[in-house]
């Protein structure tokens, strides 16, 4: 293993973000020197070849053990503003995964829209933030990152202009997130208020137990700023329509990549800053405001999905309760340790990475058929795109967490590891119990559009089906890394839990 | 005692005061109803059309460039009062100390002349004029 | 180590590559895959015979060689074990296997059997189960290769899938098999969590493990370390009684006779059958620290001995006969394994894979000379135009009857020895030596009815006086085994030893690790944990047994002597009236299959029904309340979604106060 120096040149280690970030900001200079063109192979080609580079470097940076403890512990920059370790290359590598396969198939999506520019640099742009969020270290550099990510989501949702859906979600998106993001500040700002300190291991230093109440009122604000990025229950409501009405490129962005950086934040604000002994000794148990959460939302998301027509809806609610299979990761964190479980958490975000981005990356390769949205429109489209088809089994099954693919192992260690911590705090067998229960309910309606595409019989007769590339491609990567990553889980695994093993530990 | 009732007390007084000065006027005012009293304005003119009319949209385009060089400002100013100083004491390079802000201010002239190239500061076309201008643009 | 054991998982992977070249080739090779047979099997013999060498120079083998699961208190391996023991059967199994191997490509190829792909290729699986479950070090490793020995056993006797009577004769001995197999798997699952290990050798097995335990007192589950090892020994032996057809779980035996013989000479001398006693033979330091478990077997063996062989004397079949006597040779040797004769049980284990796999290749040579008919009725008189057929099958005939020198004499006196020494002293297994007793009678009787039927007499069908003509791919294997058959009783000639004091008991002293040997799984140490008492007729060992053998001998020779009254005359006539309402009884094997199929329909089914009523009714319920419930909630759910972004607003204000309440009053930070 090549040992990589950036002691010179400690900046680098942001290498992925900054990577992102000047392929947004080529993206801009293109649009300048040729403003409004539709050259979508140039521009869809440096979204791709920059979200991969910063793949390449991430994956590179993890390779040689940057931030790992065997070679000096995780990276400080700018006065811990700012922190590169193994957990951050980790979620790193997730959003700039994502965000190639969301580059390469909206190259076909995106196919009759103007603003071609616009939307890869705002696409980069999102991803910097969640980039950077995945390694900020400090509730500044964590709330510009938050709002690096969102403003251009915003814009994102909203890009089909023509589209009343696509505005409309835009707006309500725009609107929950203004006020969320109040929210978080005011948390902020309380935080500040009870400790003096934004840097979150400076906070850790500065518990003192004076300002009980308010400390209390802050983290609840800040668990809802997190609360609204991972679209957990009650901050979800964004979630359906702005999913729904977005295109679907977009949603499967969203719903991975920013969902993934919401989780790194929380992971890193309520380890790092809010130990969870101090916190508990203080009155405020935020470990059972997760366990709550992550009930919580697990069976809205759930319970909500079993019922829907359209598929983009259906998937918009998976991906809440999603969320909530995530949320055990913290919620099973113990005074005693929980990196097995926090280390879960973060393979199922990246699995989910691969086959939720995969599921609505299907949705999309549907809309550019146009067949329809809901699930009698999908009837019978294995006949015409059995490869496709596939591969969107693939995605569901995994989804339900069906062994042998990869959404299972992440689910069952999510399990194990909740199990685990319920000897000293039995409220997580309700947790467990409950990601069982919800498994089940999900079965039946990820089973449901399988059933759809494979075995029912199309309503109306359909004209052969186009096999656009660059979806293909994407959601074949997507389906392909679902099923191998079974056989890669040694590394994956025992990086997450070296990750979770740092965080706790 | 509670602090947190102290802060009570205050919340409500802070109710108090505007509702009692609002109830002391009701009690002590005299009552004359008049139809002048209920026009729109006082100077006699009568309004056109309704309050919600579009405002053009170029007012936000340059207000978002104003914002943007703004910030730029408020970030430049601070810089530029200890960049001397931080030079003259020799911790940083020429390179340390403007590099970062010459990135900052290329990154937004990048926005900037994004911004320009794709009509942000053209103004002034009527509606009719955006509508058709609009049509050539996007085929 | 490197030698001879690095070469030992090869024994078991020649016939898997056999199968998998047969099962993708066999269609374009010459002889359908038969010389890929052949030649692995021969491979495998070889190997074997190195490490039957090798272990005689002092050798043996014990390594884990890979671990597939590994857990926090148990670890799963796959392994091999290559003791004396396991060496002796891994010569027995690829010989039988090489030699059916060859004997099919007289008895399948030359008769234009249609499927032989198949055949060729379920044949290599079945070799490959069984070597592998021979060799195996760990319990769990010999369940899944007994399991797939069951499984091609399967395959094979449904070989014929077309007819109405294979199919349904393979899925019975699936099925009954597999219901012995439940409580194996019982057995497995619980001796690895009382010990948690499964390894049958070496410092961590189960067999030390349990020993410990019973010596330092300890309880499981409420039971005594003795009466656990007991239970875990009885549900292990569930496995044993299914696949070595013991009573009550015989049942599928006879049936299996619809498979190709070849088959049934594999099945019934080297693999599936003889795994079940072999797994007692491996897992004896076990049993050995149970009298009970031992004694459990000691009946139940020599109950089927004696019930089997009354059944076979009433058989038309030639094979129906033989699988009576297989049933009743398996019989014989539980007998001997319960009653501590290790060496006996395995002795007449090695013996009877001989000549059972001499007599079912034998009984497949009089059927290609007969025209594939199988009813010894319309036979006789095949001695003088089949000789090699008759000289070798009279051959296995005399091993089966007990007669001496043959081998079966010597390792059956040496059983019924073993059980008398030990019935005089504890006079209940005097019932069992006097069932093993009488049985001899009915073996010597109901094979030599066999014999005379076939070959003597006069030939009573046009079939009869026109046999098929034999090719040497028939005779040879018979000639390998007629000899086998005659002269493997010098493996451990006892009693001769006994009475000239001629040191002659070369496999006693090879199963006690004179040669090679793995710790713990010796002989002596066997008889040692088992603590058996002994005694003798009049205080002599001599005088016992020479009365034992020359008792046994001369029930043999009357049963052999009656059968030649009664048959050996030119025009035989069925002399089973005169048994009168027996005759009915045996006839319809104790009525045995009505039995069982009467426990399923009669008890089974109606539990079935009403566990199905269950199902429907209240399992069915409960889910279907539950789906329903569950689609309410979610129109619930999707109720909350209003679509006005100001009712989100206010949702999320409210459920953060709610939050904030709750936190505020749990946590305290109003106070």
């Amino acid at each position: 293993m090549v040992v990589f120096d950036l002691s010179e040149w400690t900046w680098t280690a942001m290498g992925p973000a900054l990577v992102l970030a000047l392929t947004a900001l080529a993206l801009f200079v293109f649009d300048s020197i040729n403003p409004r063109s539709t050259n979508r192979p140039v521009v869809a080609g440096i979204a791709t070849v920059g979200s991969l580079a910063s793949l390449g470097v991430a994956v590179w940076y993890v390779l040689a053990g940057v931030g790992h403890p065997d070679t000096g512990g995780a990276i400080d920059l700018f006065g811990g503003q700012l922190v590169v370790d193994q957990m951050a290359l980790f979620f790193m590598i997730v959003v700039a995964v994502v965000t190639a396969l969301v580059s390469i198939a909206s190259y076909d999506y995106m196919r009759d829209h103007a603003y071609q520019a616009e939307y890869y640099s705002l696409m980069l742009l999102a991803a910097t933030g969640m980039s950077v969020m995945a390694a900020s270290n400090s509730l500044v550099t964590i709330f510009i990152a938050l709002e690096l990510a969102s403003l251009p989501s915003y814009a994102l949702v909203a890009i089909l202009k023509d589209n009343k859906g696509s505005v409309e979600a835009g707006l309500k998106y725009f609107l929950i997130g203004a006020l969320s993001s109040a929210i978080f500040v005011y948390g902020i700002s309380l935080v500040y208020g009870a400790t003096g300190h934004l840097q979150l291991e400076a906070i850790a230093a500065n518990l003192d137990g004076e300002y009980n109440g308010l400390l209390g009122v802050g983290v609840l604000m800040l668990i809802a700023g997190f609360a609204f990025k991972t679209a957990s229950v009650p901050f979800h409501f964004w979630a359906p329509e702005a999913y729904e009405g977005a295109p679907a490129p977009i949603s499967a962005f969203l719903s991975s990549a920013s969902k993934a950086a919401g989780f790194v934040i929380a992971f890193r604000v309520f380890t790092t800053a809010f130990p969870l002994e101090t916190m508990t000794d203080f009155g405020v148990d935020w470990a059972l405001a997760f366990i709550i959460l992550a009930i919580v939302t697990m069976t809205v998301g759930n319970f909500a999905a079993a019922t829907q027509n359209n598929v983009k809806r259906m998937l918009a609610y998976s991906s809440v309760g999603h969320a909530g299979y995530a949320l055990i990761g913290l919620a099973a964190l113990t005074v005693d340790g929980g990196e097995l479980v926090l280390g879960a958490a973060m393979m199922h975000l990246l699995v989910y990475g691969f086959m939720n981005t995969g599921a609505f990356l299907f949705v999309a390769l549907a809309e550019y058929w146009g067949v329809g949205r809901t699930f009698e429109d999908y009837n019978g489209l294995a006949r015409q795109a059995p490869i496709a088809c596939v591969a969107l089994a693939i995605f569901m099954f995994s989804l339900a967490g069906i062994p042998p693919f990869g959404g299972f192992w992440s689910k069952y260690f999510l399990f194990t590891g909740a199990l685990e911590a319920a000897t000293v705090n039995p409220a997580l067998l309700v947790v467990a119990a409950a990601l069982v229960v919800n498994s089940a309910l999900s079965l039946y309606y990820y089973s449901r559009l399988v059933k759809a595409v494979w075995i029912e019989d199309p309503v109306l007769e359909r004209e052969t089906l186009t096999q656009p590339a660059g979806l293909y491609a994407a959601i074949v990567a997507a389906a392909v890394v679902t099923v191998v990553i079974l056989p890669g889980f040694g590394p994956v695994a025992e990086l997450a839990y070296d990750a979770a093993a740092m965080l706790v530990g | 005692m509670n602090e947190w009732i102290a802060i009570g007390a205050l919340a409500f007084v802070g109710l108090l005061i505007p509702l009692g000065m609002m109830a002391v006027s009701y009690l002590l005012r005299p009552s004359v109803p008049e139809t002048s009293k209920r026009a729109t304005y006082e100077s006699g003119e009568v309004p056109t059309g309704g309050t919600r009319i579009r405002f053009n949209i170029q007012y936000y385009m340059v207000a978002l460039l104003f914002v943007v060089f703004d910030i730029e400002t408020v970030l430049l100013f601070p810089w530029a009062v200890i960049y001397r100083p931080a030079l003259e004491s020799g911790q940083v390079t020429l390179l340390e100390a403007l590099g970062p802000m010459l990135l900052f201010v290329a990154i937004l002239l990048v926005g900037l002349a994004w911004a320009w190239r794709n009509g942000a500061v053209q103004w002034a076309k009527s509606p009719h004029r955006v509508d058709s201008q609009a049509e050539v643009d996007r085929p | 180590m490197v030698g001879a054991f690095e070469f030992a998982p090869a024994i078991a992977l020649l016939p898997l590559a056999a199968f998998v070249v047969a099962l993708l080739f066999g269609d374009y090779l010459p002889k359908k895959g038969a010389y890929a047979g052949i030649l692995a099997t021969a491979g495998s013999l070889a190997l074997s015979l190195w490490m039957l060498v090798a272990v005689f120079g002092g050798e043996a083998y014990n390594e884990e060689l890979y671990d597939w699961a590994i857990g926090e208190e148990i670890t799963f391996h796959f392994g091999i074990l290559i003791d004396p023991l396991s060496a002796l059967m891994l010569v027995i199994v690829s010989l039988v296997a090489l030699l059916v191997h060859v004997f099919s490509m007289g008895y399948m190829n030359d008769e234009g059997e249609t499927g032989l792909r198949r055949y060729y290729a379920e044949l290599g699986l079945f070799t490959f189960s069984m070597l592998a479950f021979v060799m195996a070090d760990n319990l769990l490793m010999a369940f899944i290769f007994f399991e797939l020995v069951g499984l091609c056993s399967y395959l094979l006797i449904g070989f014929w899938f077309r007819t109405r009577s294979a199919p349904s004769a393979a899925k019975k001995a699936f099925l009954v098999t597999r219901f012995g197999d439940y409580f194996f798997l019982l057995g497995v699952v619980a001796i690895g969590a009382t010990f948690g290990t499964l390894s049958f050798a070496g410092d961590a097995s189960f067999v030390d493990a349990a020993a410990g335990a019973i010596d330092a007192g300890e309880t499981f589950h409420g039971f005594s370390a003795e009466t656990w090892v007991t239970i875990l020994g009885l549900l292990v032996l569930g496995g044993v009684i299914g696949k070595s057809a013991q009573f009550p779980l015989h049942t599928w035996l006879p049936d299996a006779m619809e498979g190709p013989t070849t088959v049934s000479a594999l099945i019934h001398a080297a693999t599936m059958v003889a795994a079940g006693v072999y797994l007692v033979a491996r897992m004896f330091g076990f049993y050995a620290l149970s009298p009970t478990a031992l004694a459990i077997i000691a009946f139940v063996g020599a109950f089927t001995a004696l019930f089997a062989a009354t059944m076979g004397v009433v058989k038309d079949d030639i094979k129906q006969v033989l699988a009576y006597s297989t049933i009743s040779q398996y019989g014989y040797m539980m007998l001997g394994l319960g009653v501590g004769g290790y060496v006996a049980g395995v002795f007449h284990l090695m013996n009877h894979a001989f000549f059972k796999a001499l007599l079912f290749l034998g009984a497949g040579a009089v059927i290609i000379l007969m025209h594939h008919e199988q009813d010894m009725w319309k036979m006789g008189g095949l001695k003088d135009k089949a000789p090699v057929t008759y000289y070798t099958f009279l051959a296995g005939a005399l091993a089966l009857a007990g007669i001496i020198p043959f081998s079966g004499f010597w390792s059956k006196d040496e059983i019924l020895f073993d059980a008398i020494i030990l019935g005089l002293e504890e006079p209940i297994f005097l019932v069992a030596y006097a069932m093993g007793l009488l049985a001899v009678f009915f073996t010597g009787f109901y094979t030599f009815r066999m014999v005379f039927l076939t070959f003597h007499g006069e030939p009573r069908t046009d079939a009869a006086r026109d046999p098929h003509p034999l090719g040497w791919n028939v005779k040879a294997p018979l000639a390998v085994l007629g000899v086998l058959a005659l002269v493997a009783g010098v493996a451990n000639l006892a009693p001769v030893a006994k009475l000239t004091g001629v040191d002659i008991v070369f496999l006693e002293h090879w199963l006690d690790g004179e040669y090679g040997a793995v710790d713990g799984l010796l002989y002596s140490e066997y008889t040692a944990t088992a603590g058996l008492e002994t005694a003798y007729i009049a205080g002599s060992e001599t005088i016992t047994l020479i009365a034992a053998g020359v008792l046994a001998l001369g029930l043999a020779l009357g049963g052999a002597g009656l059968a030649y009254v009664l048959y050996n005359v030119p025009e035989p006539k069925a002399h089973t009236e005169n048994l009168g309402q027996a005759r009915e009884v045996l006839r319809s094997n104790y009525y045995q299959d009505e039995f069982q199929v009467w426990l399923a329909t009669g008890v089974t089914l109606p539990l079935a029904r009403a566990a199905d009523r269950f199902d429907g009714s209240v399992i069915d319920g409960v889910v279907n309340g539950v789906s329903s419930v569950s689609l309410f909630g979610s129109g619930g759910m999707k109720r909350l979604q209003t679509g006005v972004v100001t009712n989100y607003a206010a949702l999320i204000v409210l459920g953060f106060v709610a939050l904030l309440v709750f936190f505020g009053v749990y946590g305290g930070w109003f106070v």
